[in-house]
């Protein structure tokens, strides 16, 4: 009898020092300052303390790394609302998670002075680089709606963002919609050169997506996805510093003032709320002007908030549903 | 454990389990309302300034839209007033105590309104220089942040409206999981009050029936059967306790009162045979006077037959009479200083002829003087006694021995004899009434078995002890009496002779009694003593009338009469006749109590049947002046 309780014992002892190998996550990442809550996380052990091991896809632009999640290489993308928005309107089952981060700073008009550019309003008949299928695009025109510019009165040149600061140096653009980095990296390239046009009229965000039968059948994985970033959101508001320094080996390029700029033009947090709603419905209703064809996806349907709502209920400020 | 703290155990701990859920979830519901009522308050603020805000930004809008080229003052005027209620709907919601997430969401509304109004400025000027374009793309950005303002409002709404939802849902699970967790919990304590009832139950039943089966075998076969469980420290050990020591007391009270009616039975057998031995002789002798000359010696050996047997019965009835009034108490000793050693030689002396009869050789050994405080007729008795049960057991040419000396501080009286001596049993039950050593058919030794029991009950009134040794059957005996010595100031003083009797004068006696046989034998007894009977009567009434008519001298009167009592007649005749008559109650009644009533009557004296012949005989020949002595001589029976 003894030895019966003695084994028990020894049992229980093993079972709760063993811990169970951990649950694999493939992220398909972005590998911008905007994006980098998922970094600050990953840095901090959140999600080693979830049980969970990321195995991260590395992309420049979300709307590549969507691509991998659409061919259901990867079990959550990162990517901003328009390419999910462009994307979500050919694969029905993707849904949005939460945001990353917002702002109204990031992606922003860098121009040459000397093509004459100093505000919207001054880009009718200029050559103006965007990365296509990208944000750049529905923030290109926002910019020519409020600068009373028509979009065939402007030289649209496809870019991919990396090459931006070159082609403005050089001439061959006049101006560009970018987001950090290269956004910064035109602006130091051009130096005195260099003209940048914000607007509070676009507010961007980056959001964490997945498909519909992930969330069905990986919900307490996603779930524990959440809570890592919950996590890596509490550290980065209680010790933004700190954050920065974790994330400093992820952008070996710039320098630590550099990213601390970068950084300083978002606001990181976990969020699905009636602001990312409007944004995504006013995007939705811009695609569907220019595409008629496709419906529009009720913005209800791209976004999944039950997994934030689980894990962090205060991040979900949707006005909830009627009641039946 | 107690059984009553048993008994109260499961009813506190029902109460106690019931108490902690109720007071928990009372805490708990009071708790949960607080917050829920918190958050409203929270919610109804921030929704009607949410909706208002709503109202008045539309407002503002409308105002934004009214503004064209030239619209002038009033246009402007319209649009700031419009502006200013919004800003201050936006001022008063930043009053509301808010969480940090819709906090910063209010952050972000005052940032687009910085923002709004910075297009509102330029609408504006777009207006005053008359560029219709401008007013139009100023507008629509306006809309928009107007739109993302509102959007951001909404957040407030939607999160306080979803915090209320997820209260509800949280009280209702807490409802749910309070009714889960406090059912299981009632349930539990109402098993565990159950099972200590029952607990309790069984371990009181049990003894109970226990308890009833064990009385139940006492009562089968009056053997003792102890109850289980006196060893417990509760009630019911208690109970086992007491029951066992009652039923042991019972059961050896029973045996004692069985062993009391063996012995009581023994000696109404005993009795009843030695009631008859002397019977015989005396209807022999009877027989014998009827037909035999009266002259003759047979005649006169029939006489003596019959004054012996006479003799004998009366102290049997005697021996009888003293041990129950000992037992019962009433027997008073009149103490005074004696010499013990003269009364030893002089019982000695009385009893001689018996050890004669016996050809017993008795030697006395009392030196005196040896002072004791006692009553020296029931010392007397005591030695008498002793000396007739040695006489009794000893065999033909033994040896009787009496002795008194000084031992210490009391005076010790030893009488041996080489009798039949006493088992060791019954050494110890020697001084018990009715025992006596192994009977015989023949009961050659005759008596009561009350000698020693007189004894040992005279010895203890006296302050004495009393043991008897034996070296075992036909060893012999010895009893050892030890009395305290008296003190040198109660030196025994040489008592008077009693003065001797004066010699009868023929008086007049009127004799009463409802026995017309004792009447007469009585009256024979007087006459032969040299008296007058008066008259013969049998019954109250008639005993008065005789006596007012015929005025006796003595009345001789029973106490149970027909008519009136012996006493009823004395109060009459005192009443009468005045303190001439000398009234003496002859009765079968003879307790210290029928003295007393007898006294009380206006008796002058109180004789029990049947009376001593040579007693009535004194009491006849002094007539008025014997009654002190004489009440003296009948007060010394009790």
């Amino acid at each position: 009898m003894k030895r019966l309780l003695l084994a028990c014992l020894t049992a229980s002892v093993l079972a709760a020092c063993t811990r169970p190998p951990p649950r694999r996550i493939a992220v398909a990442t972005v590998r911008q300052p905007a994006t980098s809550l998922l970094f600050v996380a990953l840095q901090a052990g959140c999600f080693d303390r979830e049980g969970l091991a990321i195995d991260e896809r590395p992309f420049e632009l979300g709307r590549d790394a969507l691509a991998l999640l659409r061919d259901r290489a990867v079990d959550l993308a990162i990517a901003y609302e328009t390419p999910f928005l462009v994307a979500a309107r050919e694969e029905p089952a993707l849904r949005i998670l939460t945001s990353l981060h917002s702002s109204t700073q990031n992606t922003r008009l860098v121009a040459r002075r000397s093509a004459g550019v100093d505000d919207f309003a001054d880009l009718a008949g200029k050559r103006i680089g965007i990365a296509q299928g990208t944000n750049a695009e529905f923030f290109m025109d926002v910019a020519l709606r409020y600068g009373g510019v028509r979009r065939e009165a402007v030289a649209i040149v496809p870019l991919a963002p990396e090459d931006a600061a070159a082609r403005l140096r050089d001439g061959t653009l006049d101006a560009a919609v970018l987001s950090d980095p290269p956004a910064s990296h035109a602006e130091q390239a051009l130096g005195d050169e260099a003209v940048v046009v914000r607007t509070e009229l676009y507010a961007e965000f980056s959001v964490l997506v997945a498909r519909a039968e992930t969330i069905e059948r990986r919900r307490p994985e996603l779930e524990a996805t959440l809570r890592a970033l919950s996590c890596g959101e509490r550290l980065a508001r209680a010790a933004p510093e700190k954050a920065l320094a974790l994330i400093g080996g992820r952008f070996p390029e710039l320098s630590e003032p550099e990213l601390r700029a970068q950084v300083a033009h978002v606001t990181w947090g976990l969020n699905v709320d009636q602001l990312l709603a409007q944004v995504l419905r006013r995007e939705s209703e811009w695609l569907h002007a220019r595409a008629p064809a496709v419906p529009i996806v009720p913005t209800s349907q791209l976004l999944a908030p039950g997994p934030l709502e689980a894990v962090d209920p205060e991040a979900v400020m949707l006005l909830p549903a009627p009641a039946r | 454990m107690r059984l009553r703290r048993k008994l109260v155990l499961p009813t506190l701990t029902l109460a106690l389990v019931m108490g902690l859920t109720l007071a928990y979830a009372l805490w708990d519901a009071r708790h949960r309302a607080r917050l829920l009522e918190s958050e409203t308050r929270s919610l109804r603020a921030a929704t009607a300034l949410t909706v208002a805000l709503h109202d008045a930004a539309a407002e503002e809008e409308r105002r934004v839209g009214e503004l064209d080229v030239g619209g002038g003052a009033a246009q402007e005027r319209r649009l700031l007033e419009a502006r200013a209620r919004v800003e201050e709907l936006v001022a008063e919601l930043g009053k509301v105590p808010l969480a940090p997430r819709p906090a910063r969401a209010l952050a972000q509304v005052v940032e687009t309104r910085a923002s709004l109004r910075a297009v509102h400025g330029e609408l504006l000027a777009a207006a005053l220089r008359g560029d219709a374009a401008a007013l139009a793309a100023g507008a629509d950005q306006s809309r928009l942040l107007s739109e993302r303002a509102d959007a951001l409002l909404q957040n407030l709404v939607g999160y306080h409206l979803r915090a209320l939802d997820r209260r509800m849902a949280e009280l209702s699970g807490r409802g749910a999981w309070l009714l889960r967790a406090a059912a299981p919990t009632l349930l539990a304590g109402l098993l565990l009050a159950v099972l200590s009832s029952f607990w309790v139950a069984r371990a009181v039943v049990r003894s109970i029936v226990d308890t009833a089966r064990a009385a139940q075998r006492i009562a089968e076969s009056g053997a003792l059967s102890p109850v289980g469980g006196a060893d417990r420290g509760d009630e019911i050990g208690s109970l086992a306790r007491s029951f066992n020591q009652m039923t042991e007391r019972l059961v050896s009270a029973n045996a004692r009162l069985a062993e009391a009616d063996r012995r009581k039975t023994e000696f109404l057998g005993m009795l009843s045979h030695e009631m008859r031995n002397p019977l015989a002789p005396i209807r022999s002798s009877i027989h014998v006077l009827r037909h035999a000359p009266r002259d003759g010696d047979r005649a006169e050996r029939a006489l003596d037959v019959l004054e012996r047997q006479t003799v004998h019965l009366t102290r049997l009835v005697d021996d009888l009479l003293d041990v129950t009034r000992i037992v019962r108490g009433k027997v008073a000793i009149h103490r005074q200083a004696v010499d013990l050693a003269e009364i030893v030689r002089r019982t000695a002396e009385d009893h001689a002829p018996l050890v004669q009869d016996r050809a017993l050789a008795l030697t006395v050994d009392a030196p005196g003087p040896c002072p004791v405080l006692g009553d020296p007729t029931r010392l007397a008795q005591v030695i008498g006694n002793l000396l007739t049960n040695a006489a009794k057991f000893t065999d033909r040419g033994g040896r009787v021995e009496l002795s008194v000396r000084r031992a210490d501080a009391a005076a010790e009286l030893r009488v041996r004899d080489t009798g039949v001596g006493m088992a060791p049993a019954l050494l110890e039950r020697a001084f018990e009434p009715f025992v006596q050593g192994a009977q015989s058919i023949a009961r050659t030794e005759g008596g009561l078995g009350l000698g020693l029991a007189l004894v040992k009950g005279l010895v203890d009134l006296h302050g004495g002890t009393v043991r008897a040794e034996s070296g075992g059957p036909g060893a012999g005996t010895v009893v050892v009496v030890r009395l305290p010595l008296a003190a040198a100031a109660e030196a025994p003083a040489r008592t008077a002779p009693p003065p001797p009797a004066r010699a009868a004068a023929g008086r007049r006696v009127l004799i009463v009694d409802d026995n017309v046989d004792a009447a007469e034998a009585l009256a024979d007894l007087v006459g032969v003593f040299g008296h007058e009977v008066a008259d013969l009567v049998h019954d109250g009434p008639s005993a008065v009338a005789a006596a007012r008519a015929l005025h006796p001298e003595v009345v001789l009167c029973d106490i149970g009469l027909p008519g009136m009592s012996g006493h009823e007649v004395a109060r009459a005749l005192r009443a009468e006749l005045g303190p001439d008559p000398v009234l003496v109650a002859v009765s079968g009644y003879a307790q210290a109590e029928d003295l007393r009533a007898s006294l009380e009557a206006g008796f002058d004296l109180h004789l029990a049947k049947p009376p001593e012949p040579e007693e009535l005989r004194r009491i006849l020949a002094e007539g008025r002046r014997a009654p002190a002595g004489l009440r003296q001589s009948a007060a010394a029976q009790e």
